[in-house]
């Protein structure tokens, strides 16, 4: 009877915006689209400076050509930064701002994957996906879920005041049915931008195994609001399979794995270890032991699989890390420079002196003006009496 | 894949409002109070330009089931509105101000967020004095001497022709109004148990002063009435902003 009522007065139908067309930008000033607009660009002001941008105008200039490509009309509407952040994402804001995370440049492995990804989002910005979300949050459903933290002592203060912020972040995580028609949508974008349209299946299927070791207990799952299932792999086959390609589909022209894998090429010591900064050992194994198998990282994933284990410490995990460490000394031009460092503390740790000497002295000769240079020639002085 | 709460999570951290909902909570329906806080010595606003950085503002509507919807129509008209009317008034207390347009500069971005959590930590130790006991007694606040001169610097690029800035004022303010239906609920709550509140207000205002970058004066506005939206309320709650300024504020 007293939710009846409420619900009365606050009932309020939700309209369904339709599809933004190239250009589109609010058309009035006092709409609610208008706000999220406004709320945006503070955002973005702020973002152009932030520290978690990737201040690479070469990446970042590659990542918006190729966003224009996808995006083709659509493709003055988007404006792309890089954050640099170990998850596996991506997002899209109401007025055409794309973060793209470096975690995702690490897991994708080629161009036609993340033309995929660069689609799907635009279909958030072309669907007006924040939009709907927003009408549906202060649709009735929803207000009965307000109601209640309003009926709390402070709610109403706390709901009222922060809610511009906290609702408005909430607004990112779109329903199934949203992110399926960008599945979609973003297929058929990346189709005919030339792509081949397998990629986005290859995508989540290797996603599939780091999602499956998440740790429910840990904040830091990979995939925060998107879970990689299987139903969303098949689905993305079944939408391949429909398309009829010829026997060129998935030619590497139509993959251009090593235009994009040479986009990232200097950037990938830093993110692996930023991979590592989530102590999600479980599922960072998972996934180095993927880049193990592409080229392109070979003894790099090696060398960071070396300090995952030891980081990690579990039962067995320095003699891992020692053998990971030797096979990754085969080519210790592709590791970072304070390889050699690692590798001796390691050694000087399970009792290898001259081992742990010869390496700590390699690393002092690799980096002459080392910072802890202090502190390595007390432990050479201690291990060569 | 879409999330953007990791990021808004980290920025809100540093932002006033977590600090401005604790305020709220001590402001109870319809009553306005300012603390304003000054540095031992009181500014001269007479002396030399004070330069008004962009006002940050945001207007939102109070839904009724307590949502907060932004709205861009309200909140520029306040943001232009705002800027005349502390234009005005510092003014009449015999300041020039100089109205700094948004600088796209790294340095200045880094300098806002600086101020920021700096007000941040004033609101905190002024409203739970046990967080922070070695400013129980003192306003002894800076943004130091680095943050003054990237002030002074954006001062000076923008107004080559102006003699130097002593000040710079920052202003922020966040407010909400009840929408219709918030208004209905706010008389019928009451009958089915429910407390509803209306819209509130929070202002911060603080002067810094460029030599040094120390924080000359700073208010805190709490408020559950003054409008921002038309001109003659909006011009009273400028007047609150700026309480306690020497020569200016509410007579």
């Amino acid at each position: 009877m007293t939710v009846a009522s409420v619900a009365l007065l606050i009932g309020c139908a939700s309209t369904a915006p339709g599809p933004a067309a190239p250009g589109h930008t609010p058309q009035d000033d006092a709409s609610d689209e208008a706000g999220l607009w406004y709320q945006m660009a503070r955002f973005e002001s702020q973002l152009a400076h932030s520290p978690a941008r990737v201040q690479d105008a070469q990446l970042e200039g590659y990542l918006r050509e190729l966003s224009c490509k996808v995006a083709d009309d659509y493709c003055g509407d988007l404006r792309v930064y890089l954050l640099r952040a170990p998850y596996f994402n991506a997002s899209m804001a109401p007025n055409g701002v794309m973060l793209v995370w470096t975690g995702l440049l690490l897991r994708v492995e080629d161009e036609a994957q993340l033309a995929f990804v660069l689609g799907h989002e635009l279909a958030h910005f072309r669907h007006r996906d924040t939009l709907l979300r927003w009408r549906r949050i202060k649709s009735t459903e929803s207000a009965l879920a307000g109601l209640s933290v309003v009926g709390g002592a402070f709610g109403a203060s706390i709901v009222g005041v922060a809610g511009a912020l906290t609702g408005y972040a909430s607004l990112f995580a779109y329903n199934r049915d949203q992110e399926r028609a960008a599945d979609v949508f973003g297929l058929s974008q990346m189709w005919q931008a030339g792509y081949d349209p397998t990629a986005p299946a290859r995508l989540w299927q290797s996603l599939l195994a780091e999602d499956a070791v998440r740790d429910k207990d840990l904040l830091s799952g990979v995939f925060a609001t998107h879970p990689a299932t299987a139903e969303r792999v098949q689905n993305l086959q079944q939408m391949a399979a429909g398309i009829d390609c010829g026997s060129d589909c998935q030619s590497s022209e139509r993959r251009q794995r090593e235009r994009y894998q040479s986009q990232i090429e200097g950037w990938r010591a830093q993110w692996l270890a930023d991979e590592l900064g989530r102590r999600h050992y479980r599922q960072s194994e998972v996934l180095l032991t993927r880049l193990l198998q592409m080229p392109e990282y070979g003894l790099l994933a090696e060398y960071y699989l070396a300090e995952l284990y030891r980081l990690r410490q579990q039962p067995g995990d320095l003699q891992r890390a020692l053998a990971a460490y030797d096979r990754a000394a085969a080519s210790p031009q592709q590791l970072p420079p304070e390889w050699s460092r690692q590798r001796g503390q390691l050694r000087r740790k399970l009792g290898d002196e001259a081992g742990a000497a010869a390496d700590l002295s390699a690393y002092l000769k690799a980096v002459p003006d080392a910072p802890d240079r202090a502190l390595i020639e007390q432990w050479l002085l201690e291990l060569v009496p | 894949m879409i999330l953007l709460p990791r990021i808004v999570r980290a920025q809100r951290r540093s932002r006033l409002l977590p600090f401005a909902a604790v305020c709220l909570l001590l402001c109870l329906t319809a009553c306005t109070s300012t603390r304003p806080k000054l540095h031992v010595q009181a500014p001269q606003l007479a002396q030399a330009p004070i330069l008004l950085l962009p006002v940050d503002v945001v207007l939102s509507e109070l839904l009724a089931t307590g949502l907060a919807e932004t709205r861009a129509d309200w909140s520029e008209q306040a943001r232009d509105g705002l800027t005349a009317a502390l234009g005005s008034e510092l003014g009449r207390a015999g300041a020039s101000v100089l109205a700094l347009q948004a600088d796209p500069t790294a340095e200045l971005a880094q300098v806002e967020l600086l101020y920021q959590a700096v007000a941040s930590s004033i609101i905190a130790a002024e409203l739970r004095p046990e967080l922070l006991p070695t400013k129980r007694d003192r306003f002894d606040w800076t943004l130091g001497p680095g943050a003054a001169q990237v002030l002074r610097g954006a001062a000076q690029r923008q107004f080559p022709d102006s003699p130097p800035a002593r000040y710079a004022l920052f202003c922020y303010v966040r407010d909400s109004y009840a929408s219709s239906g918030r208004k209905a609920l706010m008389v019928v709550g009451p009958l089915l148990g429910l407390g509803v509140q209306g819209g509130q207000q929070i202002g911060v205002s603080a002067l810094v002063d460029l030599r040094e970058g120390r924080i000359a004066w700073f208010n805190l506005l709490l408020s559950s009435s003054g409008d921002l939206r038309s001109p003659e309320p909006a011009r009273e709650v400028t007047r609150r902003l700026l309480e306690g300024l020497p020569g200016v504020g509410a007579s």
